[in-house]
């Protein structure tokens, strides 16, 4: 593995120079927020211990996306993708990152999705560990070291004024020559260890599906939606069709399992019609059905819906709750968890 | 949608989108036509029953998406074909020119007024002159979005004691969790109640989360702390049998205003009122706190007071916030704009604000109804404004000011302003605030014949 230390001056001042060829994705301060965001300058750029407050997933994965125009006869050209490079990615928004690659592109999923492919092909991943753990983080338990991750292009470590930045990719001179400082060969990171239980479901969907008290779980729940967009896994779409001035446009839209038109037929039967069919289908998404299908669960521990979440719904709680009947142990006790 | 290429302001018509009554206004549009009378053609007429019928949604639906101005035009009040649609609409246009002004649309882009069907010259002279305002000021301008400060949070430390909001110290929320357990614990073993709602702990959260106690041995879960700020009036609305719940001032604000909307019955459910010092959200005052006028419920009927005694302390509170009326004086179109804005690029259409808001009950909401919620990124910043000029609307005279919007939303978007600033306007013009008596009549459900026509053309700030 190669490794370059130079200064954060040193560092920022070479993203400013790649910044004609590459768009770059990174944590910033807007109005006292720390989220992701498109900056302009590389002098935004906060690498901190503070968990962003969205994911990165909506670089390769946009809230909306425009996949098909056509005027009259004519199919138009939907506009390439950017080069990016996504600086500053907590190992679980890198995680996470995998999980969206096995299901839109990976070798089980039966229909490779070219629109996230062109997007993620153009990404150039910098991970940055976190020192702590935050309230409601439970990456731990997950199975995920917070310090590092090997899944990213390149990671950033920082030591004082100066910046580490370990290579993980091959086949990426081009922009990595394009880096100052001190080059080494350095030993590979040895996989972080974990000794924590993993938190996941070890059960069938016929297990738990009429047998937990799901209407307890999410008895808080407002229907707001929050957790799913906030999620770096949740992917869930819909399409949607808009005409103006003789081009019709097919756009490609986030969709959330927490609304009540999710699913809903054309009939008007919807079978996931109150709030309690919905949660199940968040928990069995992300702990059930994806591990089932792709053999990974879909939740990095990130925290981020337990503490956006305006009813308190706790996903961990739950989970830990399902596990305990299935043990037979311990139950919530009172009330939505 | 809005359109890049925009003319030259020199050699321009505005676009002006004019919905008149079909009684009077459109009929004074056809006699000035047939009276040959000249006026600018920079009008597009959309025909409607009655000025009573115009959704405010219309209006801002137009200037979100790039109209250069909205007129609106009907019968004279005492006129109306429907004998009372425009005096409710007048009020109803005074109040939405407030809150275009609040959100820093200039207020000569927005024009009211009545023309009779006998008025065909006003109506020539009426249209020049809207013409000749929104001529001036140019075309309207893209939904730009100001640059954000890009600077960390600067955390606020506890400002509750030293900014007197309460003088006699905060309340005792280990002798109100004692106390609130044991009247929960009372109310559900002698079946008064079914169910208390409240709150429990939720370490990961970072603040206690909504318990729904259903057993003694539940209420024994029950917390209250100094951020048990969320406002727990919605679960009402979904209870099911007799609900005790544990309610802060602004809790209780919110229940008074659907008792006076008929959503709930005083008889169903049992209130503990909650003595309340002003609440705390990571680190800051929880939004709608720095404002709150009281320290005490006003409506409730069992209490629990800040030293967890059976009586209020009454603590002294002090809005450490300016009010609205006094920005919203002091500051331009311009920077109105830019604030409105700046939150608007926060916003991502989660509508987790409307949620949580107990005064957004609408089995299906406007945007559900007649928006689709995802649209391309280009008019997305439009719907944005669409919805939330919109939702403000809808909460005109009806916003509590209980701050759970702001304190859902997890992107800090902070619009409370617009509707405590509408709120301030409604009290000055007729003399209501929300939430304070279940009896009382909403006042955009009514009207005076002598009402104020503020924003009128010709008329008070109009």
């Amino acid at each position: 593995m190669i490794s370059i230390r130079t200064t954060i001056n040193a560092f920022l001042s070479d993203l400013r120079s790649l910044m004609d060829r590459y768009s770059i994705l990174a944590p910033s301060y807007a109005d006292g927020v720390l989220d992701y965001r498109w900056i302009s300058d590389p002098g935004q750029i906060v690498l901190n211990d503070e968990l962003p407050y969205k994911s990165p997933k909506e670089a390769v994965f946009p809230r909306v996306e425009k996949i098909l125009s056509i005027a009259e006869d004519a199919v138009g050209q939907i506009p390439d993708v950017r080069p990016m490079l996504i600086i500053g990615v907590k190992p679980c928004d890198i995680t996470a990152l995998k999980v969206l690659d096995e299901v839109f592109t990976g070798p089980v999923s039966r229909y490779p999705d070219p629109y996230y492919k062109r997007r993620r092909e153009a990404a150039v991943i910098f991970g940055f560990g976190c020192a702590e753990k935050k309230r409601g983080c439970f990456c731990d338990i997950r199975g995920i070291g917070m310090s590092y991750s090997p899944e990213s292009d390149a990671f950033i470590k920082l030591d004082g004024e100066n910046l580490i930045l370990d290579i993980n990719s091959s086949g990426l001179d081009s922009l990595f020559d394009a880096f100052g400082g001190e080059k080494t060969e350095e030993p590979g990171r040895p996989e972080p260890e974990n000794s924590c239980t993993v938190l996941e479901i070890s059960a069938d969907e016929s297990d738990i599906f009429d047998t937990m008290p799901w209407e307890k779980y999410v008895e808080g729940c407002i229907g707001c939606g929050t957790c799913t967009y906030i999620c770096p896994t949740c992917h869930c779409f819909e399409f949607r069709d808009t005409e103006t001035d003789g081009v019709m446009s097919r756009y490609r839209c986030w969709d959330s399992c927490m609304y009540p038109k999710f699913t809903l037929h054309a009939s008007g039967h919807n079978p996931r019609s109150s709030k309690k069919e919905r949660f199940r289908q968040r928990v069995m998404h992300k702990y059930v059905y994806i591990p089932e299908n792709f053999g990974l669960t879909a939740c990095t521990g990130c925290g981020r819906c337990i503490r956006s979440c305006p009813g308190g719904i706790n996903i961990r709680r739950s989970v830990e709750d399902i596990n305990s009947r299935l043990g037979g142990a311990n139950t919530v006790k009172g009330g939505s968890e | 949608m809005i359109d890049d290429n925009r003319p030259n302001p020199d050699n321009w018509t505005p676009r002006i989108v004019a919905f008149l009554c079909n009684w009077c206004s459109y009929a004074g549009a056809d006699l000035a036509g047939t009276s040959r009378l000249q006026y600018p053609p920079s009008i597009r007429v959309i025909r409607v029953p009655c000025s009573g019928r115009i959704n405010p949604q219309y209006i801002i639906k137009a200037l979100a998406d790039g109209a250069d101005g909205v007129m609106v035009s009907g019968c004279h009040p005492g006129d109306c074909h429907y004998l009372t649609g425009n005096m409710y609409a007048r009020r109803r246009f005074s109040v939405l020119k407030r809150l275009l002004s609040l959100a820093g649309y200039h207020p000569d882009r927005v024009q009211f007024t009545w023309v009779s069907a006998s008025e065909g010259g006003r109506f020539a002279q009426v249209v020049a002159e809207i013409t000749e305002r929104v001529r001036k000021l140019g075309p309207a301008s893209p939904l730009s979005v100001p640059e954000p400060s890009w600077e960390g949070a600067k955390r606020k430390n506890d400002n509750r004691i030293s900014n007197s909001k309460s003088k006699n110290g905060l309340p005792d929320y280990k002798e109100q969790t004692v106390r609130l357990r044991e009247l929960s614990k009372e109310l559900l073993s002698s079946g008064k109640a079914d169910v208390v709602i409240g709150f429990r702990e939720n370490p990961e959260a970072g603040s206690p989360s909504p318990l729904f106690a259903r057993t003694p041995e539940d209420a024994g879960l029950l917390v209250w702390t100094e951020d048990s700020w969320r406002n727990l009036t919605p679960y009402l609305l979904q209870a099911k049998g007799k609900a005790a719940v544990a309610a802060k001032p602004c809790d209780v604000r919110s229940i008074i205003n659907l008792l006076s909307e008929n959503q709930l019955k005083r008889e169903d459910f049992i209130i503990i009122g909650m003595e309340c010092g002003g609440m705390i959200k990571d680190g800051f005052p929880a939004g709608g706190c720095d404002r709150c006028p009281s320290s005490i419920p006003g409506l409730f009927d069992c209490v629990v007071g800040a030293d967890g005694s059976q009586a209020f302390l009454d603590l002294p509170m002090q809005a450490t916030e300016p009010n609205v009326a006094e920005w919203y004086e002091n500051c331009s179109v311009e920077e109105r704009r830019s604030r409105f804005m700046r939150e608007i690029d926060k916003c991502i259409l989660c509508y987790s604000c409307r949620q949580a808001c107990s005064g957004c009950y609408c089995e299906t909401c406007f945007v559900d109804r007649s928006m689709t919620p995802w649209r391309p990124a280009d008019v997305e910043t439009a719907d944005k404004v669409a919805f939330h000029l919109t939702r403000a609307m809808h909460l005109a005279g009806r916003c509590v000011g209980c701050g759970a919007c702001e304190n859902a939303c997890p992107s800090g978007v902070k619009l409370g302003y617009l509707y405590d600033g509408l709120n301030e306007f409604i009290d000055s013009m007729y003399g209501y605030k929300p939430g304070v008596d279940p009896e009382a009549v909403n006042a955009m459900n009514f009207f005076r014949a002598d009402d104020r026509e503020a924003g009128f053309l010709g008329g008070e700030d109009g």
